[in-house]
């Protein structure tokens, strides 16, 4: 018999934010609650004089991380590996301040990607972290960058592609969208705004506009009840100015955007969730970031089943093809739902293709055929374990 | 569990002159590669050049109403409404005494 919370869950929303690692947002956490695996203190990378740098809490909200940490596939290699290139390597997370040097050649700059947030600088994320669940091992799934990462969260895999080339997917694998539409469900993804738009271009907004709507809509959508099965947030990616000449800040928490806005980004999309109370306890909210952006992370990235695709040594630039046989870097991924418990904390691998393999478990189970990774990868719908779920004062608000 | 307050970044975090990042070039590309048919990308076209934010911002609007499934795709752009608040019942606000004396010393001010 399921528990009382799955069978309650009729939707579930997923936000996905840019270019943050866990220890980075999270990893103070460790101090108040010794189960999330963040920064103790020993944590460190050499610089490029070989002096040790530790990981402090002295990270910004913007300006620190400017140029952006690189985070290509080869750049990715020299964070986790240090530059090793040897059979049989072992990935030490010792790359990180090294890489990062190259950026702008500047010993002390090259320091601050070491950096990870105080709690108290990010009310948002930590209070979900510790309100709800957190999984000490959500890694993103390609050590690459951006479009590959959220092609497993669309597909269950990037289809071989390992940056940010145009791709189609190969008609084998469909998108979650395509299965929950086939399953009789609704799935859509809403982008932030006409300026903003999609990461999606090629695949999903060129092809398949039924499944778009705009983050207007998505509020609008909680507040009338007709959110669908399956959503897919993306933020904001652009400082422009709106229709009517406001400014309107980025979103997304890619460096150097101001985090703060994220935040309030993030809690905007909690806050309309739980505003409705016949969605609030119906709904499973997921945040979680596409891939790390090159910034520290302490965990090293496991091994994992291959995707079945290869990608050539002219695509990952280190010189060797890539099985997809490794996880990329650890990224913050928390699950809010008022069925689980306070301050739970996950310790399997997941990795973005547990987005697709959960949501079809729910929602359009038996669809075949579907990608190895995804169905390898870990699912998170046995965490609703509460018998009644948690009233309204006993979970968080935010006041914006 | 007290309403936890989330701060807004300060006004000088707004820039639409930063350089365009990595990302973003790549939606456009993306986009651009979209909105021309197979033809004309054999031939070749010319890419716009993004170099900040708001750059890219506008080149992403220009574009999308040109992608063939433009007329499905939702076009209505507004302000997010940050202030959705949670429906959770309020307290009603106790009534404030009329305040008769500063009334009164106004009332003493405006004689005057």
């Amino acid at each position: 018999m399921p528990p009382p919370g799955l069978d309650a869950l009729r939707h579930v929303v997923v936000v996905m934010m840019e270019n943050r690692s866990f220890d980075h947002l999270l990893g103070a956490l460790r101090a108040t609650h010794p189960a999330i695996d963040g920064i103790d203190g020993t944590q460190s990378n050499p610089d490029t004089q070989g002096n040790l740098v530790k990981a402090e809490p002295k990270a910004k909200y913007q300006g620190q991380l400017d140029p952006d940490p690189g985070h290509d596939f080869n750049e990715v290699d020299v964070q986790i590996y240090a530059g090793d290139t040897t059979t049989g390597r072992m990935p030490t997370m010792q790359g990180f301040v090294t890489q990062y040097f190259e950026k702008r050649h500047d010993v002390k700059s090259s320091r601050q990607v070491m950096y990870y947030f105080k709690r108290e600088q990010l009310p948002v994320i930590t209070a979900l972290a510790t309100e709800f669940c957190v999984f000490n091992r959500w890694f993103s799934s390609i050590p690459g960058p951006t479009l590959c990462n959220r092609a497993f969260a669309h597909y269950g895999t990037s289809f071989g592609h390992v940056g940010m080339q145009i791709f189609y997917p190969n008609v084998q694998f469909k998108s979650i969208y395509e299965r929950l539409q086939a399953a009789g469900k609704t799935a859509k993804i809403y982008l932030f705004d006409l300026q903003s738009s999609s990461m999606e271009v090629v695949n999903l907004l060129q092809h398949q506009p039924q499944f778009f709507g705009t983050y207007q809509q998505f509020l609008s959508d909680c507040a009338n009840g007709t959110l669908p099965d399956y959503s897919f947030i993306e933020p904001n990616y652009t400082d422009h100015f709106s229709d009517t000449g406001a400014a309107i800040l980025a979103s997304d928490q890619h460096p150097d955007h101001h985090v703060l806005e994220g935040e309030r980004f993030i809690a905007s999309v909690y806050n309309a969730l739980k505003a409705n109370a016949a969605l609030w306890p119906a709904t499973a909210m997921l945040v979680t970031y596409d891939e790390h952006g090159g910034i520290y992370d302490h965990v090293p990235p496991p091994a994992c089943t291959p995707d079945g695709f290869v990608a050539q040594p002219g695509d990952t630039k280190t010189g060797k093809p890539f099985h997809f046989d490794r996880l990329g870097v650890r990224v913050p991924a928390v699950l809010v739902s008022p069925w689980i418990p306070r301050s739970t904390v996950d310790n399997r691998v997941f990795e973005h293709a547990s987005i697709p393999n959960t949501v079809t478990a729910l929602f359009a189970p038996g669809h075949e055929p579907r990608s190895p990774r995804e169905k390898a990868s870990s699912t998170f719908q046995n965490l609703f374990t509460l018998p009644a779920a948690r009233g309204d004062a006993d979970t968080p608000t935010f006041n914006l | 569990m007290a309403d936890i307050k989330v701060p807004k970044p300060p006004k000088k975090a707004f820039n639409p002159n930063r350089p365009a990042s990595d990302l973003l070039k790549h939606q456009v590309r993306h986009l651009e590669w979209a909105v021309h048919h197979a033809g004309e990308r054999r031939a070749g076209y010319p890419e716009k050049k993004v170099k900040t934010e708001a750059d890219a911002a506008a080149q992403i609007a220009k574009l999308i109403p040109r992608l063939e499934s433009a007329a499905r795709l939702p076009f209505a752009t507004s302000e997010i409404p940050y202030r959705v608040r949670p429906a959770t019942p309020r307290r009603p606000k106790a009534r404030l005494k009329p305040r008769t004396k500063r009334r009164s010393k106004a009332k003493g001010k405006a004689k005057r």
